[in-house]
């Protein structure tokens, strides 16, 4: 096992590296704007151009940028003579000059609670809906489930999140129930907060559901083909017993598997559209300003804060798995 | 007896069985062909140009815009456009980057797949570790960032685009960029059935005959694959079309012309006034996206009779 | 100051700006926008309903004779202030909370358009013979709050204005309007060179006792001069308190400021009401950034009739983060004891409020800006005064503004100096200079083409490579509609346009505002009065000489010598009505140059929760919360 988890943190950092080598490629190489003078700004003169180009390096070969960048990342301490201080150093923003670390834990919270609070919306719609639908396969209600799962995934979020808005909301909306858009900023507590985050929860839980759903259904349905299930009907287990011991059991492994890639994915900046149309300052709204500004160190910051995010929740998963499952440690 | 139906016979006949897919299948070509004749049809609806202004229709004192009248069958935007005809024009955008950037992503996917998984050894690992590499990236995230850094520099001067330039600012860089983020699945898909089939009888056969590489690709493994592969690009159109709009919303999408999802980016600010101008390009992106979902779903089955939905 | 749009709301905090900060301005309307649209044969159908509206929607500059006393009001807003340290505030909403916390040597009362009154001064100061002095006599009996507590002296208000030249409290303003102060440039210098060596002295700044505090001049610029201490930079700091935060880069005065005024952001000296100490730490309580600004009384305030402000409620609350406007507009109109603070208040929102609101809840007043769409005149075509008269002409200025919503947003520009300013009168007033390429709102096609041949296009349109111009507009609306159709009407000439979306921020910042990097036209530029004064309007704008390479206000490059001449001529003239006679006449020979499209007297809708009766700041265009007070 100690084997196993070491191999898989060394490919995981590996991983990291590699993730941070192509981000550099695709934000540093591939456009052909000038860093330096987006980043002098209001009052630059060509001096200060020309400084801003050396303190960010930018007079130094491709290769030297990428490992002073890579240091910048890697090093938990402050690096003598640069900007760069404590490990994941991520440049800073164009605009506000700020850490692009601290924007990004700063935003955190918020999108946390997002992704967290649609989480168990979805999962507690999904797994249901799901499992009734496997069971009545091919029923009326079977069949109506499955279409409007499929809307739901048809639907895109930022729309489905206005029209919510739309119906729903306490400032806009025809039915005034729920709190509207950038309520979430002027709520105090805790409790409050969530308050106003129940219609963003909806909104981007909508689709996952959908997803889940009838993943959970397929699965179900295949597993329910599988011989040892027809044995232990035949031993005239009730179905009740066959279905929450066996069949679930195992068509819900895959289920958790895909659910911490999807949580990772949406913390990692994803929810971007849900955040943008509720107003909910969290790293996806962040994001949005920051292309909305062209802030390339903000965008490629939160875009490699991201792929760490999901490389760490994979090695994650991976070891957990490893855990519950031997075999794959000598995969 | 009657012979043994070909395979692709067979899978006719499975999708056939599905009259809503049939149904998709038909508004999907009725869609296309809006597409294409969507001058005429605006025309002939007597719909305004989809950027003719037409400022009689906005709301006399407060210059809002306004809801469906017999002039403006699905209400004007705030600068008086007609909203129908600002439809139909956005089905345009919509399928031609939905069909060309699913092409690049699959030849792209199919050529990374079928080069992984029939030279294996370090040629797969590059191309596996890479698309590993790239699933690790959050591709929202990256699209739009690429998508603006490609924009970038375009007034300055000085080169434009992606690549030294070889990728234009709109349509091109919208296309390159969703594909560029979605070819990673179908390369896993082609190369899984790569590994699995290059064992098989007849591939091996014909290498002992001496075939070249090139001929087996061709003549034995891909004619094979086509199955898999148009299954698995038909799956990826929906999710494009839905990504597409996703980019016009954010601002990094195609801006020259009308695009649902730029519509509804600029009705963002009026919605609790002007439903219409969200209502109607949304509900164009729904039908569309379901419509191809519904094939893509139907595609899925035919293909794979054991897994059959609903 | 230039003009910004709250879409584009995130502002660089801590950069130091020439002459200018993004400003928010709001638009609103005015009184005489139905008589504007009526003489240059605007939309006739509405110009009643209009006229009637306007009645209806006039600011309120005066409390009701009932005003009650107490009360807590909440503004609500989407972003913060610019600087919250009243020596580098430089935006409109900043001035809304200096307006009720600092007194400076003059002010605007809500009423006041042309000449301000006076509040830390007894009257207005006396200029000398050969127009070089100017001297205010101060009161006695203002005192700063917590934990200061003393009597503001003259020298006070002299440390406030060295102050601000600190590199560390970065005003925008102080150094262009009081150039011509003796001793100004070396004070500059020094504070360059020394920025946390404490306040430079500026030697033509003197206070012979506690209540005199004289000026002297090395030219005849005190207009300009004594509008500019009408701004928040002339209240009084104490500098024996003061002097340890001014030291900093940046200075840390702002989050220990005392107040003046009849409000004060709240401290801890302040905490139990009813029992204020001195013995406290003079940091604020009641500002944190981005979210809230709280003001309460200020103890060491009394009512005087020095102090023209009556100071009804009792407590303000200034509530930020509500980036959506139209929601938060929404809150304003069904909620209780609101104003609007920042924002814009969209159009849906203005149309809620005139169609279901209550009356009073909407108020439209101008603003003092303007908005235009300016064309590069270095750059060719448009170098060429023929082809910016032909585009001119073609525009059709009443759709330009009805993109920012129409006849109730504020009347068609036909000039720059905007009504119910001084020289507005001079310069055309609503009916324009009279020039024959502004004389139809709606465009003018045929006059277009001529213009286009006298430029040498025989067809009437424009042909050639140098018809392919490039156009840096905003991403996002009003702007972005704006250009649209700009781009629009632009076409029908000929010309080929390029249109580039970005952040209205960036817009400025990376193109309009820095000449090496501007396009041919930049659609959606504008600037808002410092003080009422033409200088204000006219000199950063359009004067030739004040082009520079970053941070340009002057967006048409114009640079005339006519026009320059006239304008620094203006500068210096001391009489109020032949000052004002020269800012109409610079204004009239600018537009003959015809350096852009003027397209909106902006106005500026303010809106209010129908239990608050609230006095609008004329001047300010924004409410005036020392006068503003709960219904009973």
């Amino acid at each position: 096992m100690a084997r196993y988890i070491v191999r898989r943190l060394l490919w995981a950092l590996l991983m990291l590296v590699a993730v941070s080598g192509v981000v550099f490629i695709l934000f540093y190489v591939f456009p052909t704007a000038d860093p330096a003078q987006l980043r002098a700004g209001r009052q630059a003169n060509e001096a200060q151009i020309q400084a801003i180009r050396e303190s960010l390096g930018l007079d130094k070969s491709v290769l030297t940028q990428f490992w002073i960048y890579l240091k910048g990342v890697f090093t938990p301490f402050d690096l003598p003579g640069t900007d760069s201080h404590g490990p994941l150093y991520l440049g800073r923003s164009y605009q506000s000059n700020a850490d692009v670390k601290d924007v990004i834990i700063s935003d955190l919270p918020a999108t946390a609670l997002l992704v967290f609070g649609a989480v168990i919306v979805w999962m507690v719609v999904a797994i249901p809906t799901g499992i009734i639908s496997a069971i009545r396969q091919r029923s009326l209600l079977d069949r109506t489930t499955m279409v409007t799962t499929l809307v739901f995934i048809s639907a895109p979020v930022f729309w489905l999140g206005l029209v919510a808005l739309y119906l729903f909301a306490q400032d806009v909306g025809i039915i005034p129930i729920f709190p509207g858009i950038g309520s979430y900023a002027n709520a105090d507590s805790f409790l409050a907060k969530c308050g106003t985050m129940l219609l963003p929860w909806a909104v981007l839980a909508a689709a996952t559901a959908a997803i889940y759903a009838r993943y959970l259904r397929s699965q179900m349905i295949d597993v329910m083909q599988e011989d040892y299930i027809r044995t232990a009907r035949a031993k005239g287990l009730p179905e009740n017993r066959v279905i929450g011991k066996h069949v679930l059991r195992s068509a819900i492994t895959p289920i958790v598997t895909l659910l911490g890639l999807d949580v990772a994915v949406l913390l990692a900046g994803n929810a971007i559209l849900t955040e943008t149309v509720f107003n909910i300052p969290g790293i996806g709204a962040e994001t949005f300003n920051a292309i909305k500004r062209t802030d390339l160190p903000m965008i490629q910051g939160i875009t490699l804060f991201g792929a760490f995010f999901i490389v760490t929740l994979n090695l994650v998963v991976d070891i957990v798995y490893a855990y519950l499952d031997p075999r794959v440690r000598y995969e | 007896m009657a012979p043994p139906a070909s395979p692709g016979r067979l899978f006719w006949n499975r999708f056939r069985e599905d009259r809503v897919a049939i149904f998709s299948l038909g508004f999907i070509a009725l869609l296309i062909l809006v597409a294409i004749f969507a001058p005429a049809i605006v025309s002939l609806a007597g719909a305004p140009d989809p950027d003719a202004r037409d400022t009689a229709a906005l709301d006399p004192l407060f210059v809002t815009p306004t809801g469906p009248s017999a002039d403006h069958w699905f209400g004007v935007d705030q600068l008086g456009r007609d909203v129908f005809s600002r439809t139909i024009y956005g089905a345009r955008v919509s399928l031609i980057v939905a069909f060309a950037a699913t092409l690049l992503a699959t030849v792209f996917g199919v050529i990374a797949g079928l080069l992984a998984g029939y030279y294996r050894g370090w040629t797969d690992t590059v191309i596996s570790r890479g698309v590993d590499v790239l699933l690790a990236i959050p591709y929202l995230l990256l699209a739009t960032g690429l998508a603006a850094a490609c924009t970038l520099g375009q007034t300055s001067g000085g080169g434009a685009g992606c690549l030294g330039g070889l990728i234009k600012p709109g349509l091109g860089v919208v296309i390159f960029v969703i594909a560029f983020t979605s070819w990673t699945y179908m390369a896993r898909i082609v190369r899984g059935q790569v590994l699995s089939l290059r064992e098989k009888e007849f591939v091996e056969a014909s290498r002992s005959m001496g075939a070249s590489d090139l001929r087996i690709v061709f003549r034995e493994l891909l004619p094979n694959l086509t199955a898999p592969i148009v299954v698995y690009a038909s799956i990826l159109i929906p999710q494009v079309i839905l990504y597409e709009a996703a980019l016009s919303f954010l601002g990094v999408g195609v801006t020259d012309q009308p695009s649902w999802g730029q519509m509804i980016a600029e009705a963002t600010p009026v919605f609790s006034d002007a439903w219409w101008y969200m209502l109607f390009p949304g509900l164009a992106l729904v039908f569309t996206v379901l419509a191809f979902n519904f094939v893509g779903d139907a595609m899925q089955d035919a293909l794979n009779p054991r897994k059959r939905r609903s | 100051m230039s003009e910004s749009n709250i879409n584009d709301d995130s502002e660089t905090k801590g950069t130091t700006m020439r002459m200018k900060v993004l400003r928010v301005l709001i638009p609103g309307m005015l009184l005489a926008a139905a008589l504007a649209l009526a003489a240059c044969g605007g939309d006739d159908s509405t110009s009643s309903d209009t006229e009637a509206a306007q009645e209806q929607y006039a600011a309120p500059t005066e409390p009701p004779a009932d005003a009650q006393q107490g009360g807590s009001l909440d503004v609500v807003a989407a972003s913060d202030v610019d600087y919250i340290d009243p020596g580098a505030a430089y935006y409109q909403f900043t001035y809304m909370v200096t307006a009720a916390t600092q007194s400076p040597l003059t002010a605007y009362a809500p009423a006041d358009v042309e000449e301000s009154t006076p509040l830390l001064a007894t009257e207005l100061p006396t200029v000398s013979e050969d127009g070089k002095t100017v001297t205010y006599t101060l009161r006695d009996d203002v005192e700063f709050s917590p934990p200061v507590s003393r009597v503001a002296t003259a020298d006070d208000v002299k440390y406030a204005i060295e102050r601000s030249l600190l590199p560390g409290v970065p005003n925008g303003y102080v150094q262009t309007y009081l150039a011509g102060v003796e001793g100004m440039d070396e004070a500059i210098k020094e504070a360059q060179d020394n920025p946390t060596g404490g306040a430079p002295e500026i030697s033509g700044i003197t206070a012979p006792d506690d209540t005199t505090l004289e000026i002297e001049l090395t030219d005849t610029s005190s207009i300009g001069v004594i509008g500019a201490l009408t701004l928040p930079v002339s209240s009084p700091v104490p500098e024996e308190y003061a002097k340890e935060f001014d030291a900093e880069n940046p200075s840390t005065y702002g989050e220990h400021q005392v107040a003046t005024g009849p409000y004060m952001i709240a401290n801890a000296c302040v905490e139990d009401a009813d029992n204020p100490t001195d013995n406290c730490d003079g940091e604020l309580t009641g500002y944190t950034p981005n979210k809230e600004i709280h003001l309460v009384r200020n103890p060491n305030w009394k009512a005087s009739e020095g102090d023209f402000r009556p100071a009804f409620l009792d407590e303000v609350t200034i509530q930020e983060g509500f980036a959506d406007t139209v929601s938060a507009s929404k809150k304003v109109l069904t909620g209780s004891h609101l104003v609007n603070g920042d924002f814009t208040t969209p159009p849906s929102a203005i149309k809620q409020a005139a169609t279901e609101g209550e009356e009073g809840q909407l108020t439209l007043t101008p603003s003092g800006g303007n908005r235009y769409i300016a064309l590069n005149t270095q750059m060719a075509p448009f170098d060429d005064i023929n082809v910016r008269k032909a585009v001119i002409a073609n525009a059709n200025r009443v759709d330009l503004r009805n993109t920012r919503g129409g006849e109730l947003t504020g009347p068609v520009a036909t000039h720059f100096l905007p009504p119910e300013f001084p020289g507005f009168e001079e310069a055309g007033g609503l009916e324009g200079t009279g020039l024959d390429f502004l004389a139809s709102p709606e465009g003018d096609p045929e006059l277009a083409a001529e213009y286009m041949k006298k430029a040498g296009y025989e067809s009437g349109k424009c042909e050639g490579p140098e018809c392919e111009i490039t156009m840096v507009g905003d991403d996002a609306p009003p702007g972005s509609d704006t250009a649209a159709v700009a781009e629009d009407q632009l076409e029908q000439l000929g010309f080929d346009v390029n249109y580039q979306k970005v952040a209205h921020d960036i817009m400025y910042t990376k193109f309009c505002s820095t000449p090496s990097n501007a396009p041919e036209v930049c659609p959606n530029v504008g600037w808002l009065k410092d003080f009422n004064d033409g200088q204000s309007m006219l000199d950063p704008t359009f004067n030739g000489e004040n082009v520079v390479p970053e941070n340009n206000s002057n967006w048409p490059q114009l640079d005339v010598k006519e026009v320059n001449d006239a304008i620094n001529e203006a500068k210096l003239i001391d009489d109020l009505e032949e000052r004002n006679q020269a800012w109409g006449e610079v204004d009239t020979l600018i537009t003959e140059q015809a350096p852009a499209i003027p397209y909106i007297w902006d106005d500026q809708a303010n809106i209010q929760s129908a239990d608050v009766a609230g006095v609008i700041n004329k001047s300010n265009a924004n409410w005036d919360l020392a006068f503003t007070s709960l219904k009973p």
